[in-house]
C-alpha cells in the first residue's frame, strides 16, 4: 500500500511504467476507496500494461481474466475437474465396494454414497478460474479483467454481481468469502456501450495518448540504446501524425516497435528515406500512409535538437 | 466544500450528464481521501467518480472552474512605475481624449472592472435551460454590450497619440502589457460572472427537467427542438438498458437445457459416463428483417429505431434493413458502413430524384419478388411504418405470406390507435394480418417494444 498518489507514481515508475498524473491519482483512490476502476482509451496506450505495473508496485500477484465472445462463468470462476474425478472413482472403486458390502439394496448403496458426496465435491476436484483464484487469494491481488467490452451482456451482468459483494456460491461446497478484497482493473476498447450499472459501481479512468515529455520519457525507457536526438525526433514526428485525420493513428506501442525498427537499421537521423522506409511499422492502412507522405512532403523534417531529457 | 460538490453535481444534471446518488457519495469520498488537497488532484477524483463517459469529459472541464475556480485574478491601476515625466503625459493625454475615452477604458486604466450590478444589467436574465457549450458565446455577446471592441480600438489611439507625443517605445511596451494583463482579467471576470449566472440558473432548474429522463417521454412529433446530442445519447442510454435487461433475463431464465448429443459425444472418453455435461446455447438470438417506411413523416422514428437496433447488435443473430418509400431499397449495406445517424441522410440523399407517395403495397411487392430470401422461420420480420399507403393497394395478402413464412410479423407504428383507419390509413387491415402492432409515440414506447421482442424470442 502507498501512502500518496505520488509514492504510487514513482512505484509505478520503478516498474518501467510512465504514468499520467492522473493515472496516479485515479489508482491511488481505487486503493483508498476500495473501488474496481473501468480503463477505456485507443488500442496500445497502455491499459493492460498500466495493471501489469500496478501489481508488481504493489508487490501483488496479478490475476488476469482476458474475455472474449462466448466467455461464460465456468471459464471465469470454476469447473469441476472431471477427470480427475473419474480418475479418483476408479482408483477408490475397491474401497467403495467394500464400503456397499453390506447394503441390501440399490438405494441403500445410493444413500450411503451420497453421505460420501462432499468427498468428490471438494476444493480438492474444483478447477479454479481467475474470478475465483482472485477471490480465494491469501495475498490481496490486483485482477485485470481484461477488454470487457468483447464479452458478452451476459457475462457482464454476472460480472456486477461478483464485483458488488466478492462472495460466490459453489452449490456443493457452500458460499465462499473473499479474504482479501482484489482491487480489480477493467479495461474496454468501447466497441459496444457497457452498462450503466456496471460503470456507476467503477472509477472511470481514460487514458489517452501520452503528452510529448511522457513519450520520450517512455521511448527512452523502453528502447534505451537508441540515441536522444532520434528519439526526440521519433516523438515529434508521431505527435504529429496523430494531428492527422487517420484510420488509425498511431500508439504507444507502435512508437515502440519504430523506435525499436530504427535501431536495428542502425539509423543516425531521421532522414525522409529512413522515415519512408520504415512507415509501415507506424501506420497499416495505405490511405494512412499516403497522408503522412503527404504531411512530410509538406514540412521537410529538419533535425530538432534533443530535449533536455 | 460538500455543499459546493452538491452544487456542481445539479449543475452536471443541468447540462445533461447523469449522476446517480451512488456517484455522488464517491465523489465526497474520494475528495476527502485525496492526501494533499491540490486543485488538480481535487479535479481529478471528482472526474473519476462523477464522469463515466468520454463524451462527458468536456462538460465537466467546462463546469469545474466554474464551480472551484476560485476568485477571478483583479486589474491593477495602469501606470504606476512610470517615470514622473511619463506619468505627467499620460495624464495630460487622457485629459486631451477626455471626450473620445469610454468610462470603461477610463475604470479599467485606474484598475476597476464593471461590477456585478452594471453586468447584470448589460446581460439580462440568461433563459432557464442553455447548454453550457453556448457559454462561450453569451461571453462574447456580454463583452460586445459591454463595449470591450469601442475599447480596443482607444486603446491603440491613446498609444498611438502617446508615441506621438514622444514617449519611448520600452515605456509604451510596458504600458501595453500593463493594459493587457488588465484586459485578460476583465476577460476573466466576465467570464466567471457568466458562469455565475448560469449555475444560479442551473440550481433553480428542477433535476427531473434538467436531465434527459423527459426526452424518453416526449412525443416523437414534439422531439424538433430538442437537443440532437441529447437525444442520441438518450437512445444509446435507452438501449444499453435494454441490453442490460436482456442479459439479466438469460441468466435468470428458467434452468438451462441439456444437451444430450454433445454431452454424450465429449464423455467419449469418459466411457459414455456422462461426467461433463453440456447445455443447449441458453436461447436464440432473434434474426431481424426490417422493412422502414421512410418518407417525411416516418423518417425520425426509423432513424431512432435503427440506432437502437443497430446498438444491439451482440443481442441480435443476423440483421437485414430494407427502406422504402414506394420503391424498396435494401439498405443493409450502408448501415453496416455507418451508424444509422449518418447512414440514413445519405440514403435519403441517394434516392432518385422525384416526388414520391409512400407506396408500401408496392414495395412489398418488391420484397417478395426480390429479397424473399431475407424471411425463413426464424426471422422475426418488423414492418415500421404508419400504414398511410396513398389510396394504394395495401397488398395485405403479401404480409399474410410473409406471416407464414417468418417467424412473426411485428408491425411498428407511431400514430394512435384511434387513427388507425381513418383517411388513407390502412393500418387497420394490415394489424389484423400481422402477429402483433405496437404503438410507438415516444422512445421509451420504443425502447419497450425492442424490449419485448427480445424478450419473447
Ligand atoms: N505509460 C507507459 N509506460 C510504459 N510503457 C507504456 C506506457 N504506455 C504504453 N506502454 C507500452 O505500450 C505497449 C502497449 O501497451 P498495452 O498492451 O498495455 O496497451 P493496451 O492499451 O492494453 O492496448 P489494447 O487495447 O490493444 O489491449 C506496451 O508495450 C507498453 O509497454
Ligand atoms: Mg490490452
Amino acid at each position: 500500500m502507498t501512502d500518496t498518489a505520488e509514492q504510487l507514481g514513482a512505484a509505478l515508475k520503478a516498474q518501467q511504467y510512465i504514468p499520467s498524473e492522473e493515472i496516479c491519482t485515479v489508482m491511488f483512490l481505487a486503493q483508498q476507496l476500495q473501488k474496481p476502476v473501468l480503463v477505456e482509451g485507443p488500442a496500445g496506450v497502455g491499459k493492460t500494461e498500466l495493471a501489469k505495473a500496478l501489481a508488481s508496485a504493489l508487490g501483488r500477484p496479478l490475476i488476469r481474466l482476458q474475455c472474449y465472445e462466448g466467455l461464460d462463468e465456468s471459464k471465469a470462476l470454476y469447473e469441476w475437474e472431471y477427470s480427475k474425478q473419474m480418475l479418483y472413482t476408479q482408483l477408490l472403486s475397491g474401497k467403495l465396494q467394500q464400503m456397499l458390502a453390506d447394503t441390501d439394496t440399490l438405494a441403500a448403496a445410493a444413500d450411503r454414497i451420497a453421505k460420501e458426496d462432499d468427498v468428490f465435491f471438494s476444493m480438492r476436484f474444483l478447477l479454479q478460474r481467475p474470478l475465483l483464484r482472485a477471490i480465494l487469494s491469501p495475498e490481496p491481488a490486483v485482477l485485470l479483467i481484461d477488454e470487457i467490452d468483447r464479452a458478452d451482456s451476459e457475462f457482464e451482468a454476472f460480472l456486477l454481481e461478483v464485483l458488488s459483494d466478492f462472495q460466490i456460491s459453489v452449490p456443493e461446497i457452500g458460499t465462499l468469502v473473499a479474504i482479501n478484497k482484489p482491487l480489480v482493473l477493467l479495461t474496454s476498447n468501447n466497441t459496444r456501450e457497457l452498462s450503466e450499472a456496471l460503470k456507476r459501481r467503477c472509477l472511470y479512468l481514460f487514458i489517452g495518448y501520452p503528452a510529448p515529455a511522457a513519450e520520450l520519457e517512455i521511448v527512452r525507457l523502453k528502447v534505451p540504446a537508441l540515441s536522444a536526438q532520434i528519439a526526440a525526433q521519433v516523438v515529434d514526428a508521431v505527435q504529429s501524425l496523430r494531428s492527422l485525420d487517420l484510420r488509425k493513428a498511431p500508439s504507444v506501442a507502435e512508437t515502440i516497435d519504430w523506435a525499436r525498427a530504427l535501431l536495428a537499421l542502425n539509423a543516425s537521423a531521421l532522414t525522409r528515406d529512413v522515415f519512408d522506409s520504415t512507415l509501415t511499422v507506424l501506420l497499416k492502412y495505405e490511405s494512412d500512409l499516403q497522408k503522412a507522405r503527404q504531411m512530410i512532403r509538406r514540412e521537410p523534417r529538419k533535425p530538432k535538437a534533443p530535449d533536455a531529457a | 466544500m460538500e455543499n459546493r460538490i452538491i452544487e456542481f453535481v445539479s449543475g452536471l444534471r443541468a447540462a445533461g450528464v447523469r449522476v446517480s446518488v451512488s456517484e455522488s457519495r464517491d465523489a465526497f469520498l474520494a475528495s476527502s481521501n485525496v492526501a494533499v488537497p491540490q486543485r488538480e488532484t481535487f479535479r481529478v477524483a471528482l472526474r473519476a467518480t462523477l464522469i463515466k463517459e468520454q463524451r462527458d469529459r468536456e462538460t465537466f472541464d467546462r463546469l469545474f472552474p466554474m464551480y472551484f475556480g476560485g476568485d477571478p485574478p483583479a486589474l491593477q491601476p495602469v501606470g504606476q512605475n512610470l517615470q514622473p515625466a511619463d506619468s505627467e503625459t499620460l495624464q495630460q493625454m487622457l485629459r486631451e481624449l477626455q471626450a473620445e475615452l469610454s468610462d470603461l477604458l477610463r475604470d479599467l486604466l485606474q484598475g476597476k472592472a464593471p461590477d456585478n450590478e452594471q453586468l447584470r444589467e448589460q446581460l439580462g436574465r440568461l433563459p432557464a435551460r442553455v447548454d453550457p457549450r453556448m457559454l462561450p458565446r453569451v461571453e462574447r455577446e456580454l463583452n460586445k454590450r459591454l463595449g470591450v471592441a469601442q475599447m480596443l480600438r482607444e486603446i491603440e489611439a491613446l498609444l498611438a497619440a502617446l508615441e506621438q507625443a514622444g514617449m519611448q517605445a520600452a515605456t509604451l511596451q510596458a504600458l501595453r502589457a500593463e493594459i493587457e494583463q488588465n484586459l485578460q482579467a476583465l476577460a476573466e471576470q466576465v467570464a466567471r460572472f457568466v458562469g455565475q449566472q448560469w449555475r444560479e440558473r442551473a440550481a433553480q432548474t428542477p433535476a427531473e427537467e434538467a436531465s434527459d429522463a423527459g426526452l424518453a417521454d416526449r412525443p416523437f412529433e414534439s422531439l424538433g427542438d430538442a437537443d440532437y446530442a441529447q437525444l442520441q445519447r438518450e437512445v444509446r442510454r435507452l438501449a444499453a438498458l435494454v441490453r442490460t435487461r436482456a442479459a439479466l433475463r438469460h441468466k435468470r431464465g428458467r434452468g438451462r437445457l441439456l444437451d444430450a448429443k454433445t454431452t454424450l459425444r465429449a464423455n467419449v472418453r469418459h466411457g459414455g459416463v456422462p461426467f461433463a455435461l453440456h447445455f443447449k446455447r441458453r436461447h436464440l438470438k432473434p434474426k431481424l428483417t426490417l422493412i422502414c417506411d421512410v418518407s417525411t413523416s416516418m423518417r425520425q422514428v426509423v432513424e431512432f429505431l435503427l440506432t437502437f437496433i443497430y446498438e444491439l447488435q451482440d443481442q441480435l443473430s443476423r440483421t437485414r434493413s430494407f427502406a422504402f418509400i414506394d420503391q424498396l431499397l435494401d439498405i443493409s449495406p450502408e448501415l453496416a458502413a455507418a451508424p444509422p445517424a449518418t447512414a440514413i441522410p445519405r440514403i435519403l440523399r441517394n434516392l432518385p430524384a422525384g416526388h414520391y407517395n409512400t407506396d408500401l403495397g408496392a414495395a412489398l411487392n418488391q420484397f417478395v419478388t426480390h429479397h424473399l430470401d431475407a424471411v425463413d422461420q426464424r426471422t422475426t420480420l418488423i414492418i415500421c411504418g404508419d400504414g398511410r399507403n396513398n389510396y394504394n393497394d395495401p397488398r395485405c395478402e403479401l404480409v399474410e405470406l410473409l406471416r407464414r413464412r417468418a417467424r412473426r410479423v411485428l408491425w411498428l407504428n407511431p400514430e394512435p390507435r384511434y387513427l388507425w383507419g381513418s383517411d388513407d390509413s390502412d393500418m387497420g387491415q394490415y394489424a389484423s394480418a400481422v402477429t402483433a402492432v405496437h404503438h410507438v409515440g415516444n422512445l421509451r414506447e420504443l425502447a419497450a417494444a425492442v424490449d419485448s421482442l427480445l424478450a419473447s424470442n
